[in-house]
């Protein structure tokens, strides 16, 4: 068993190969070698960590992806669209989690959540008008009317005709 | 889930990880939000410049449509370089780059022998190339002193004056591909090159050329799918026994311009072979010793050109039945598009039916075709 301590200063302890999803947690134990020493993770709080696990108790034992993926794959990588059933109903979170998810994964280096994550956040960008994904990401136009002109000119070979 | 909107901002590698998600239609919008957006969508954008684009359909299924737009991406590289790092797999149709030069949609700046080496120095981070196709008047590609550090797969249908370009990059190629025009011969001349650190996983392309890479002593025995094609050429006959040793190897098309006896001495010392998918052969029965070395081949095309039509039709029954006394696995024996047999089981017992059109033939020729650069998704 491991023992993992959020920002908050909660305790989860679970068992390692569990943990071990993390290629983060799976380096540090690596490190420390056999110890009972609780593992701080002070970018991630209990709520969050709690969600992470469920994800990692759900797919433990399944392949790990490789380290040396690179962007060979890229191409063939699958769509937004491909995320399993139960991916989907565990990422069905308010947006507030969804980002702390994201990050989670990121930092605790969990590369098929992270996937999960932005893979949510992209069909939520599907199909939508750069005026709403503005509003999605709360972001600021900050294009002159020729700009956006001159870009969407650019970018005509690469959409549908 | 309510889609409010996010009250904080994503990291920038993560915004990137998110939009890299997206298929082109999508990216062309993300581009028009801010500045931020538009340098990642750019990039990713450029990435990808492919001739086929691919997009699901409601049903899961993916649906294939060209590009015809692609070439235009390419002019935008040589228009503004800076773009070109952004490339990683580029596939372009070379006649239309030299044919639309002069056209008003193209770039203002002719494309020529001379200015291409400044597109390609401009995309150091290439991993996949496909210049399909020739030039209008047989100009240069420009290739010759240009090396990708990243290159992995190259698709080349008029390599005579890129020779040096395919050596330099032949060690890291994991798919080759040359032409499939049998009166074209491309001749790598290997030489003192180390050709015992190339591993591809998929070729197509010459016999003669691909010999030093099959009979290099090398640990790598990665080949998956491999085509060779045209002359065996003129002193001892080498053989294909080596290819014993690649263990994954699935999909194996031998279509040699050559007689019976030399594909016999091509055969000679092949032990068996477990693994292919597929075999042709261009060459006349016995079945029996040219089948020998691949008695778990599941679908076969024998290459029965040079016999009548109406002699294929009165005999294809019966070599068929005589291809599975070796091949016991097989399932469809094609000659041609009119003549073909498939049976639903295998085994001695098993009834043979004529069969034209058989979904077994697309399927292996689908595998076949392995892309050097995907279809960009939509």
């Amino acid at each position: 068993m491991v023992n993992l301590v959020t920002s908050d200063n909660e305790t989860f302890t679970v068992d390692k190969d569990v943990a071990e999803r993390s290629v983060l947690i799976k380096n540090m134990l690596e490190d420390v070698g056999e110890s009972d020493q609780p593992i701080p993770l002070p970018n991630v709080s209990s709520p969050v960590l709690k969600k992470v696990l469920e994800y990692c108790e759900h797919h433990r034992g399944e392949p790990l992806p490789a380290a040396d993926a690179d962007s060979n794959q890229d191409e063939t990588r699958k769509r937004s669209t491909d995320i399993s059933e139960w991916d989907q109903k565990f990422i069905t979170v308010d947006q507030e989690m969804l980002f702390e998810i994201i990050l989670a994964a990121n930092y605790l280096d969990i590369k098929p959540l992270l996937d999960v994550g932005c893979k949510t956040v992209a069909n939520m960008i599907k199909g939508k008008t750069p005026e709403e994904i503005r509003k999605l990401f709360n972001i600021v136009n900050d294009f002159t009317p020729e700009e956006e002109a001159q870009i969407k000119k650019e970018n005509e070979w690469a959409e549908d005709r | 889930m309510g889609e409010r909107g996010f009250t904080r901002s994503f990291p920038h590698e993560l915004e990137r990880e998110i939009l890299g998600t997206l298929g082109q239609n999508d990216l062309t919008r993300t581009a028009l939000v801010c500045r931020r957006f538009r340098d990642t969508s750019v990039a990713l954008l450029f990435r990808h410049i492919a001739r086929w684009s691919v997009h699901v359909d409601d049903d899961g299924d993916a649906v294939y449509s060209p590009l015809s737009t692609s070439f235009e991406a390419v002019f935008r590289v040589f228009e503004d370089t800076t773009l070109g790092r952004h490339v990683r797999f580029l596939d372009v149709t070379i006649a239309l780059l030299f044919e639309t030069a002069g056209a008003d949609l193209a770039c203002a700046r002719p494309l020529t022998p001379e200015t291409l080496p400044t597109v390609w120095k401009s995309m150091p981070g290439l991993v996949a190339l496909c210049l399909k196709g020739s030039t209008p008047t047989g100009e240069n590609l420009g290739l010759q002193d240009v090396t990708f550090p990243h290159l992995r797969r190259l698709r080349l249908d008029e390599p005579d004056s890129c020779i040096e370009f395919i050596m330099r990059h032949l060690h890291r190629l994991q798919n080759l591909r040359l032409p499939f025009d049998t009166d074209t011969e491309v001749t790598l001349p290997v030489g003192d090159l180390d050709v015992s650190v190339a591993a591809p996983m998929h070729y197509q392309g010459p016999f003669l050329a691909f010999m030093p890479l099959l009979h290099a002593d090398s640990n790598a025995h990665s080949l998956v799918s491999c085509t060779m094609i045209g002359e065996v050429g003129s002193g001892i006959v080498p053989t294909l026994a080596p290819l014993a040793r690649h263990e994954s190897l699935r999909h194996l098309t031998i279509a040699l311009r050559t007689n019976q006896t030399t594909m016999l001495a091509l055969l000679r010392d092949c032990p068996t072979w477990g693994k292919q998918h597929k075999v042709d052969a261009d060459v006349d029965p016995p079945w029996n010793r040219l089948m020998r070395p691949f008695p778990n081949a599941v679908n076969i095309l024998p290459y029965v050109e040079s016999w009548a039509d109406e002699v294929v039709l009165e005999r294809g029954l019966a070599w068929a039945k005589a291809i599975a006394e070796t091949c016991k696995d097989a399932m469809a024996v094609i000659f041609s598009s009119e003549v073909g047999f498939t049976r639903t089981s295998a085994g001695p017992d098993s009834k043979w039916e004529s069969d034209e059109d058989p979904e077994a033939v697309k399927l292996v020729y689908d595998e076949l075709d392995v892309f050097v650069v995907y279809a960009v998704p939509r």
